[in-house]
């Protein structure tokens, strides 16, 4: 019974590691005052990406930084359209997604199938895991809230005006963070597939960045707070995996549903109750910044 | 040299189709790149395929479920509300459908009271599951587009339990799907001129592409969405109903979803099967048909089309050259962000300097 225990522990702390990334990327473009829809198809294509890497060098190392590469290069498409361009930010971040979709089938299709030639031994180490997640909450709400960088990136955030007035570039900041978060969930698709999965087929890893997207307004803008939602929903998904099993043989079809269910019952009560209070995204979230007349 | 940029005062004629078929050109060049790097699909394969999707008769058949879904976001997309919902609204009507047909109507039912019935209850199904993400935007303000995502993924689980679970069919051999339904409530295309075409559904897009387009012009509620698109705080400050305006253009479009989900279980499948198969991706696609319409009904059809014949050429790609579907999303998206990217032409006028 206690190994039992363990283990499904141990599966909940590998199942939140990258929904804990995908959400602390989009944190910090959100601050920014960019909402980046593509974080979905970014995890999709990171999931992709590092699976084939994986088989064809047999180093995890080549294979998770190719992904942070691959998403920052494809997310700073939708840096570029929502800041530069001025392009809505909705429609250029679920092209994104459909684009990464796309990529990520194209990519991934010869290697359908295969099996991993090296682990990523996450559920060993879990409690490592679990360590460094809180450690990288608090690294970055200090980053956010201690620190000038972090004071830049929320200015960008409230108020764009006050903060160009003070000498900040808006949109190069905008664009610097939106490559952070696509990079980020990138990765986190990486670690999906190599230490959570370990298999690829076409679809591994959807829906995975939406639930980051929701995580960021449960989590209230607060990074100290993204470990608590990402923490329940990989209990969720572990549990997923146990009740699909005898003696429960509950479907797999209304199992996969739950974590979507909870997720928006999770919103619902926090913008039902009197936790709304403390639902305050960035005063500038999905505003562009604008001046009249430029020259570049 | 110098880039000079400047907001634009009058936009040259014809200019938004003009980016358009840019955005097109473009898009095309990227993903072909991308297919002969990755697939080694050579050039003439990918244009050839580009080519018979534009000719096919599947295009009239994509251009259906598309085309209604597309026609229906217009509506929440012009006041501003983000329905991503489309492919799950478009499964609400699918299985309500199904659920009528095999386990409520006696088997014998004539078509007459049969088809209207079925038609009817899928637009008040697809609207009741947009309903929810209207209602929660409205009266607690929960982010639509979040809402209606996980109504997607929610309703994928419901109708998969169904399709492997109870609704098995006793006369499918154990594979999951569901028994045909009644031969008479079937809407088959019939052919005009050697080509399949549905006319019913046909029918239905252009009626209300034309309905949609006298309301936009003539009727007040056409007006107040879009004057609540354009500037929602006035618009609520000249006594425009936040509530009506949300929960009524999601209503409307989520109904327009699930007659296309009617559609597909009608005059395609006969029966549900993996719902995602039924779905096929054509709620997200219909975005895109939205956008590239720039929100003008009667262009919706259009755009359908095109965004049809897009779908075409994957599965002749995937015939021709081993890609799976999967590969659509590639020019999907591809149009989507370039299209995204040009509207900036339309805002600013940008002249370089030497």
């Amino acid at each position: 019974m206690v190994e039992y225990m363990i283990e499904l522990i141990s599966r909940m702390i590998v199942a939140s590691t990258p929904l804990f990334l995908a959400t602390l990327g989009e944190l910090y473009t959100e601050r920014s005052g960019v909402i980046n829809l593509g974080v979905e198809g970014l995890f999709v294509l990171g999931a992709s990406v590092a699976f084939t890497l994986t088989i064809l060098t047999e180093s995890l190392m080549i294979a998770l930084a190719t992904t942070l590469v691959v998403g920052a290069v494809i997310g700073s498409i939708h840096g570029l359209v929502t800041t530069y361009l001025k392009g809505r930010e909705i429609l250029s971040g679920l092209a994104v997604t459909l684009f990464s979709y796309g990529l990520a089938s194209v990519i991934g299709r010869p290697f359908v199938g295969l099996s991993l030639p090296v682990r990523l031994n996450l559920s060993g180490n879990y409690v490592t895991l679990l360590a460094l997640i809180i450690a990288s909450a608090i690294a970055s709400w200090i980053i956010l809230f201690k620190l000038k960088i972090g004071v830049v990136i929320r200015a960008c955030g409230e108020d764009p005006s006050s903060a160009y007035v003070m000498g900040v570039n808006i949109d190069r900041v905008r664009l610097i963070t939106t490559m952070m978060g696509s990079s980020l969930a990138s990765l986190a698709g990486g670690i999906y597939t190599l230490g959570y999965i370990q298999v690829w087929t076409e679809g591994a890893g959807m829906g995975w960045g939406w639930i980051a997207i929701a995580n960021v307004i449960v989590s209230l803008w607060n990074p100290l707070l993204t470990p608590i939602f990402s923490l329940l929903y990989g209990g969720i998904n572990s549990m997923i995996w146990m009740m699909q099993l005898p003696p429960y043989n509950v479907s797999p079809y209304l199992l996969g549903a739950t974590p979507y269910l909870v997720t928006l019952l999770t919103l619902f009560v926090i913008v039902a109750t009197p936790i709304k209070k403390y639902v305050k995204p960035p005063a500038a979230l999905g505003i562009k910044f604008e001046r009249e007349e430029r020259t570049i | 040299m110098k880039i000079v940029v400047r907001k634009r005062f009058e936009r040259p004629p014809y200019m938004k189709f003009l980016l358009t078929l840019t955005a097109l050109g473009l898009s095309l060049t990227i993903s072909m790149i991308i297919l002969y790097i990755t697939s080694g699909i050579p050039p003439e394969k990918f244009f050839y395929s580009i080519y018979t999707g534009l000719f096919d008769q599947s295009t009239l058949r994509y251009m259906v479920p598309l085309t209604l879904c597309g026609l229906g976001l217009i509506l929440p997309y012009k006041a501003g509300i983000w329905n991503i919902g489309s492919e799950g609204q478009l499964l609400a009507g699918a299985i309500i459908t199904t659920y009528l047909a095999l386990y409520i109507f006696p088997r014998n039912i004539p078509f007459y009271l049969g088809t209207p019935i079925l038609l009817a209850s899928s637009f008040i199904a697809g609207g009741l599951y947009a309903f929810i993400a209207g209602y929660l935007k409205a009266k607690f303000n929960l982010n639509e587009i979040l809402s209606t995502l996980m109504l997607n993924y929610i309703i994928i689980g419901i109708g998969n339990y169904f399709v492997y679970g109870p609704w098995r069919g006793e006369t499918q051999y154990g594979y999951p799907r569901t028994d045909i339904i009644p031969e008479q409530l079937w809407i088959n295309a019939v052919s005009v001129g050697g080509i399949r075409i549905n006319i019913t559904f046909i029918l239905m897009i252009l009626v209300t592409a034309v309905i949609f387009a006298k309301m936009f012009k003539q009727t007040r509620f056409g007006y107040e969405i879009t004057v609540y698109g354009l500037n929602t705080d006035a618009a609520i400050h000249s006594g425009i109903s936040k509530e009506k305006i949300i929960i009524l253009t999601m209503f409307i479009s989520g109904g327009l979803a699930g007659l296309a989900g009617a559609g597909e279980i009608l005059s395609i499948h006969r029966q549900l099967i993996n719902v995602q198969n039924v779905s096929a991706g054509y709620g997200y696609m219909a975005i895109l048909v939205a956008w590239l319409s720039r929100m003008d009904p009667l262009a919706t059809i259009l755009s359908g089309y095109l965004v049809a014949a897009l779908i075409a050429s994957g599965y002749t790609l995937q015939i021709i050259a081993g890609l799976t579907i999967g590969a659509v999303n590639l020019f999907v998206g591809g149009l989507l962000i370039i299209t995204t990217a040009l509207d900036y032409l339309l805002e600013y006028e940008v002249e370089i300097r030497w």
